[in-house]
């Protein structure tokens, strides 16, 4: 068996199984897979888990870790900069990944600008953390051949019954000199658990979302503002879509089928007796 | 390695959806090729669970002690599964030693009548007698591929010759478009009926099961109604997008309107 097909198995297998136990299903997948380290590698950066919350010493601002800001066991702050637990400066191995500096600086903005619309959205709780890194060869090319980054939410609810994770990766493509293509996409965890009776619904929903910019740069808005705004409307809108989409399955699509294929909460026979009413009603309003 | 290997794949089957036994295996097979562990480990599964085979019941309280098969004491027949093909194999004739209550046939009617009215899709159920009490299985279960779906609606009860009840009810829905939703929900009931009659041990059943599914609807728009509304918002308190750039700081200047719930 190829490795493309051993991780297009294991990525099936994960869609089929329990959500919830996402963590240890995907360590007992990756035992499976053995000594087949390519695969495990790329299946553990392409399946989205929970994400962790670790404290930057430097400004004591939490943050979230996910594969783009780990350098083997250390993740690195987006308020510091800085790699927890430290790395040792080593003259063996290769230091650890940083934005060029151009990019560092939008990174600090970003990082800004969500941790408000943190606030906004997630009323004033939750953590939030915003990646970027450069996609060019060229590392004197500053913003203008791309990059790419990821933005990421985590809130639980006071009573940690409920669980929220938002991830949103984003690629920055120059289409021409006055067009830049956006691409994203957008995967939440959510895990919603009743403090009354033995129910959980959870699981993760992921959609894609680009769009295609003019940049104008004469109105006193350089290109830094410029990425900051159209990311931050695209985001915006994404995370709005998926919220709708996630109420949604969650609360519409799954007491459907509970109720029109599973168990019925009255007699099926009235039920297609009052159907049949209401259609003919709807029919005879529709005519009006 | 072959105990550690079977513990790991009863790990993964076991958070399997119950009507989606015949692709997982399909995928877990293409990761180990050691077939026997994890057709040993589906077929406890099912038995674990319960699950209906064309419109037989599979499960570890009809599973027969002397043979590897299953017993249907309604149609009196012995019988196996393929689960890979979805097909109910080796069926033979089977005379039951066990002691029939009175009520057994008129029973049987009910549950069927109580199936047509109340479960939607494919639906079984079937009784099992024992010494001093009979087990009633229930389940309704539905395959929906095409738009993105599988469920099963899973309840066993006991019911003791002294009328005591005590019953198991369990919900499992799994939703995979563009993603991989799941709903899980399993409750105890117990009570009890006066008259061990067919009638009373139906409505027993018809009424917890109602009163569950009313309850599961309060808990659906709870969840709905208190988490998710509490995790995000739709919109900000202004009920407007964000006002991106560099006037976004204006929020942390006018910090009532962001703290303000």
């Amino acid at each position: 068996m190829s490795d493309e097909d051993k991780l297009d198995s294991s990525l099936s297998l994960l869609r089929r199984l329990d959500p919830r136990v996402i963590e240890s299903n995907l360590t007992n997948i990756c035992t499976l897979l053995g000594s087949d380290d390519s695969v495990v590698e790329e299946l553990l950066s392409s399946v989205d888990v929970p994400l962790k919350i670790q404290t930057c010493k430097q400004s004591g601002k939490d943050y979230l870790c996910c594969d783009y800001n780990r350098d083997a066991d250390s993740y690195r702050s987006p308020w510091s900069n800085k790699y927890y637990p430290e790395i040792e400066d080593n003259d063996e191995e290769l230091p650890p990944p940083y934005p060029s500096s151009i990019l560092r600086q939008l990174e600090i903005k970003a990082n800004d600008s969500f941790d408000i619309y943190r606030d906004l959205y997630y009323e004033g709780s939750g953590v939030s953390s915003v990646y970027l890194w450069d996609t060019s060869e060229n590392e004197d090319s500053g913003l203008d051949d791309g990059f790419a980054g990821v933005v990421l939410f985590k809130k639980e609810t006071s009573d940690s019954l409920g669980k929220w994770d938002s991830n949103h990766v984003f690629e920055v493509i120059p289409e021409s000199e006055h067009r830049i293509l956006y691409k994203l996409t957008t995967s939440v965890i959510l895990d919603l658990n009743s403090n009354e009776m033995n129910l959980s619904l959870s699981g993760n929903l992921i959609r894609q979302l680009e769009t295609s910019q003019l940049v104008e740069l004469n109105n006193g808005i350089n290109l830094e503002t410029q990425h900051l705004i159209n990311l931050g409307q695209l985001i915006e809108k994404s995370e709005y879509n998926i919220r709708n989409l996630l109420q949604d399955v969650y609360f519409d699509k799954l007491k459907d089928i509970m109720l029109k294929d599973l168990r019925s909460i009255g007699d099926i026979k009235e039920k297609k007796y009052e159907d049949s009413k209401q259609s003919e009603l709807i029919k005879g309003l529709n005519s009006v | 390695m072959s105990i550690k290997l079977s513990k790991l794949v009863d790990s993964l089957i076991e958070s399997s959806p119950p009507v989606e036994l015949k692709e997982v295996s399909n995928l877990i097979n293409k990761l180990t090729n050691d077939q026997s562990i994890i057709d040993d480990s589906i077929l406890s599964f099912i038995e674990e669970n319960g699950i209906i085979y064309q419109d037989y019941i599979i499960s570890n309280l009809n599973k027969d002690k002397q043979s590897s098969k299953y017993i249907d004491y309604i149609r009196k027949q012995l019988f196996n599964v393929d689960f890979k093909q979805g097909k109910i194999i080796d069926l033979e004739d089977y005379a039951p030693n066990q002691q029939y209550p009175d009520y057994f046939d008129d029973l049987v009617d009910k549950l069927e009548q109580y199936g047509q009215d109340y479960y939607p899709s494919t639906f079984a159920s079937t009784i099992i007698p024992n010494e001093d009490s009979i087990h009633v299985i229930l389940i309704g279960q539905r395959s929906n591929n095409a738009n993105f779906y599988t469920g099963q609606w899973n309840s066993k009860y006991t019911i003791k010759s002294n009328g005591e009840i005590s019953g198991k009810i369990k919900l499992d829905i799994h939703y995979f478009e563009d993603g991989n939703v799941r709903l899980k929900f399993n409750e105890g009931v117990t009570g009890s009926i006066d008259n061990l009659t067919s009638s009373n041990i139906l409505n027993f059943i018809n009424n917890q099961e109602s009163k569950i599914i009313l309850k599961l609807i309060e808990n659906f728009n709870n969840l709905n109604q208190q988490q998710f509304k509490n995790l995000r918002r739709l919109l900000p308190v202004t009920r407007s997008n964000i006002n991106w750039g560099n006037a976004i700081g204006n929020y942390r200047l006018g910090s009532d309107v962001v703290n303000k719930k």
